[in-house]
C-alpha cells in the first residue's frame, strides 16, 4: 500500500474513551508521518494500550476520532496493512507456532498476497526461532517462544504500519537486539513503527520521535533529539592547569563543585560557547556521559516540568 | 476470511459436536430396538394398559400416542435431548467470549476482518451444530428401521419431519445463544445467562401444556414448536411453527450482529 507523503498514517484527535467515571485516555490529538519510527511512552495503566485498541477499532472512543492510513479504524480497509502485536499476547494454544503464523497470515481480504515464506522464514531466523519452537504446540512454549512468534506474526507480512505493544517483553537480550534491528530496518525501508512501551531505553534506541502518556493524557510529543537537546547534562572535566573557574560561568553553565584542576559542572542546551572556552585550556580528561533520558521522562510521569 | 475463522471455530468445537450427535444417535438407535422388542410382545399400547392409573394420569393425553412409530419419534424429544440442547447452546454461546476472554479474538480483529465476518463464522459453526444432530438422529432411525423388523412397513421418511423441525429449533437456540454470548465478556456470563433461558423456556412448554392457566404462555417457548411425536405419527407439521422458529434465529442473530457491531470487542480496560 502507497501512502501520500504527506498524510499522517497514524492520527488522533481529541481521542477520548471514558469507562463509566474512569478515564481511559483523554483528548488525544498526534499524528505519526509515512516511515516514523514513533514512540508511545508511559507507566503501567496510563492508557497505552487503551490508545491502541482505539487505532485498531476493537474498543470505540467515547469522543474524538482516530484515523489509520487516511481512514477511519472501523473500515477493515483501513487495517490491510497493520501488523500487530498485543501487549498481552495470546494465541491458539492447541495450535503449533507455523500453523499460528499460517492461521493469522490466512485472515487477510482477497487480493492482498499472503507472506512470503522466505522472509517469514529469515524473520523468525533472526528472532532466533527455530523449527523446533515453530513445530510444537504453543501451550508447550515457553513466555519468551510464544512472544517471538507473536512478533514473527505481525512482521511476516512486511506490512506499512506496525503497531507494537510492549513487544520485548518476555525476551532475552540477544532477541532484544534482534528486534531493535528489525524495528530499525522497517523505519528505513519508509515503514512507520508505533512503538508503545513503558521502557524508556527500548524507545531510545528505536524511535525519532515519542509521545508521552502519564494518567490518560499526552503530556508531551517530541523528537528523542530536542529532548536530549534540552537536558541538563553533567560534565566532569580535569585541566591539565589550574581549573579556570571564573571562565566557566556562562549563561547555562552552572559549576557544581571544583578542586585545583577539576571542575565538575552541568550545562543546558548550546554546548558550542563551552567547548570554545574548554578549548582555550589543557584539558587532561573529560567525561560527558549521554543524557540520561529515564531522568526527563520520570519528571514527564511525575508531572514536574522536564528540566 | 470468514472460511479462516469458521474452520477454526469448527476444528475447536468438532469433538463435542461429534460426541453429541453420536450420543444421540446411538441412543435412538436404543429406542427403536426397544420399541420394536416390545412391539413384537404386548404392544406399547398393551405396556400403557399395563401401567398404574396414577402413572398414567401424569403423562395424560401423550399416552393416547403410544406406538411403535411414536416411539421412534420420541428419540427426538426425549429428556436427553434437552440436555443435548443445552450443550449446543453452550457451544454456541461460548464462541465469541471465549475468544474475548482469552485474548485472540483480539488479535483476529486486529486483521482487516469485518467484525460482521467475524461473527458470521460463529453463527456457521452453530449452524453445522444445528444439523449435525438431527442429522444423525435421522440416520439412526433409517439405520434402526432397517435393523428392527418395522411393524406396518414403517418408513424412514417419516421421521424427516422431525429432523426438519429439530433443525429448526437448534437453529433458534443458536440465535438465542448467539444474541447472548456476543457482547459477553466471560464464559461464566454467557453460559448460565443461555442454559437459564433456555432451560426456562422448557418449562414454560411443560407447565403450559398441563397448566390449563398457563396455557397462554405456551406460544412464548420454542419448544412449543417442535412436535416431532405428532409430526411422525400424524404428519402434522405446521409450516407456522417452522417459520416461527426460524424467525427467532433471525431476530436473535441480527439483535447479535447489531450488539457486536457496536461497542468495544476488547477485555479489560487498558
Amino acid at each position: 500500500m502507497t501512502v501520500a507523503a504527506r498524510n499522517p498514517v497514524v492520527e488522533a484527535r481529541k481521542l477520548t474513551k471514558l469507562y463509566g467515571q474512569t478515564v481511559g485516555v483523554q483528548d488525544l490529538s498526534f499524528a505519526v508521518d509515512p516511515g516514523e519510527v514513533f514512540g508511545f511512552l508511559g507507566p503501567n495503566g496510563s492508557g497505552k494500550t487503551t490508545t491502541i485498541r482505539l487505532l485498531l477499532d476493537l474498543i470505540r472512543p467515547t469522543h474524538g476520532e482516530a484515523r489509520i492510513f487516511g481512514r477511519s479504524p472501523r473500515e477493515p480497509a483501513a487495517r490491510r496493512s497493520v501488523g500487530y502485536l498485543p501487549g498481552e499476547l495470546s494465541l491458539d494454544e492447541q495450535l503449533t507456532g507455523n500453523r499460528t503464523l499460517e492461521f493469522l497470515d490466512a485472515l487477510r481480504p482477497r487480493g492482498v498476497p499472503s507472506a512470503d515464506p522466505r522472509r517469514r522464514a529469515e524473520i523468525c531466523e533472526r528472532l532466533s526461532l527455530t523449527a523446533a519452537d515453530l513445530a510444537r504446540v504453543i501451550r508447550d512454549d515457553s513466555r519468551g517462544t510464544k512472544q517471538k512468534i507473536g512478533l514473527a506474526s505481525a512482521l511476516q507480512h512486511d506490512p506499512d504500519l506496525l503497531i507494537l505493544d510492549e513487544p520485548t517483553t518476555g525476551l532475552d537480550p540477544l532477541v532484544r537486539e534482534a528486534v531493535f534491528e528489525l524495528l530499525t530496518e522497517a523505519g528505513s525501508a519508509g515503514r512507520t513503527v508505533f512503538h508503545s512501551s513503558h521502557v524508556l531505553t527500548e524507545v531510545d534506541r528505536t524511535c525519532t520521535r515519542v509521545g508521552i502518556l502519564r494518567e490518560g493524557r499526552l503530556v508531551a510529543v517530541e523528537r528523542v533529539d530536542d529532548i536530549r537537546q534540552g537536558l541538563v547534562r553533567k560534565m566532569v572535566v580535569r585541566f591539565g592547569c589550574a581549573a579556570p573557574v571564573a571562565e566557566l560561568r556562562l549563561p547555562g553553565v552552572h559549576v557544581i563543585r571544583s578542586t585545583v584542576e577539576m571542575v565538575e559542572l552541568t550545562v543546558a542546551g548550546e554546548l558550542d560557547p563551552l567547548l570554545h572556552v574548554l578549548a582555550r585550556f589543557p584539558v587532561r580528561y573529560l567525561t560527558f556521559p549521554e543524557p540520561n533520558l529515564e531522568e526527563t521522562f520520570v519528571r514527564y510521569y511525575r508531572g514536574e516540568p522536564a528540566s | 476470511m470468514i472460511r479462516v475463522v469458521f474452520m477454526r471455530n469448527l476444528r475447536h468445537r468438532a469433538r463435542l459436536l461429534l460426541a453429541l450427535s453420536l450420543g444421540l444417535g446411538v441412543a435412538e438407535l436404543l429406542f427403536i430396538q426397544v420399541a420394536g422388542a416390545l412391539e413384537s410382545g404386548p404392544g406399547l399400547q398393551g405396556v400403557v394398559r399395563m401401567m398404574p392409573p396414577a402413572i398414567q394420569s401424569v403423562f395424560g393425553q401423550q399416552l393416547t400416542l403410544a406406538s411403535f412409530g411414536a416411539a421412534v419419534a420420541f428419540g427426538f424429544q426425549h429428556p436427553a435431548i434437552l440436555m443435548a440442547a443445552l450443550a449446543f447452546v453452550v457451544v454456541a454461546c461460548t464462541i465469541p467470549p471465549a475468544e474475548r476472554e482469552t485474548g485472540v479474538m483480539e488479535l483476529i480483529l486486529a486483521r482487516p476482518i469485518p467484525r460482521a465476518h467475524y461473527l458470521l463464522g460463529a453463527f456457521a459453526t452453530a449452524v453445522v451444530g444445528a444439523v449435525m444432530i438431527p442429522a444423525a438422529l435421522l440416520t439412526a432411525c433409517v439405520v434402526g428401521l432397517a435393523i428392527v423388523d418395522a411393524p406396518g412397513q414403517l418408513s424412514w421418511d417419516r421421521y424427516v419431519m422431525s429432523a426438519v423441525g429439530m433443525t429448526a429449533l437448534l437453529l433458534a437456540f443458536a440465535g438465542i445463544a448467539l444474541m447472548l454470548g456476543a457482547r459477553a465478556a466471560r464464559r461464566g456470563v454467557a453460559v448460565p445467562r443461555t442454559v437459564g433461558l433456555i432451560l426456562t423456556l422448557y418449562l414454560v412448554d411443560v407447565f403450559a401444556e398441563r397448566l390449563a392457566w398457563l396455557g397462554w404462555l405456551r406460544w412464548a417457548s420454542p419448544f412449543h414448536y417442535f412436535r416431532p411425536i405428532r409430526s411422525a405419527v400424524f404428519g402434522e407439521t405446521p409450516i407456522e411453527h417452522l417459520i416461527v422458529l426460524v424467525a427467532v434465529c433471525a431476530l436473535m442473530t441480527t439483535v447479535a450482529f447489531v450488539r457486536f457491531g457496536r461497542g468495544d470487542t476488547s477485555g479489560g480496560r487498558w
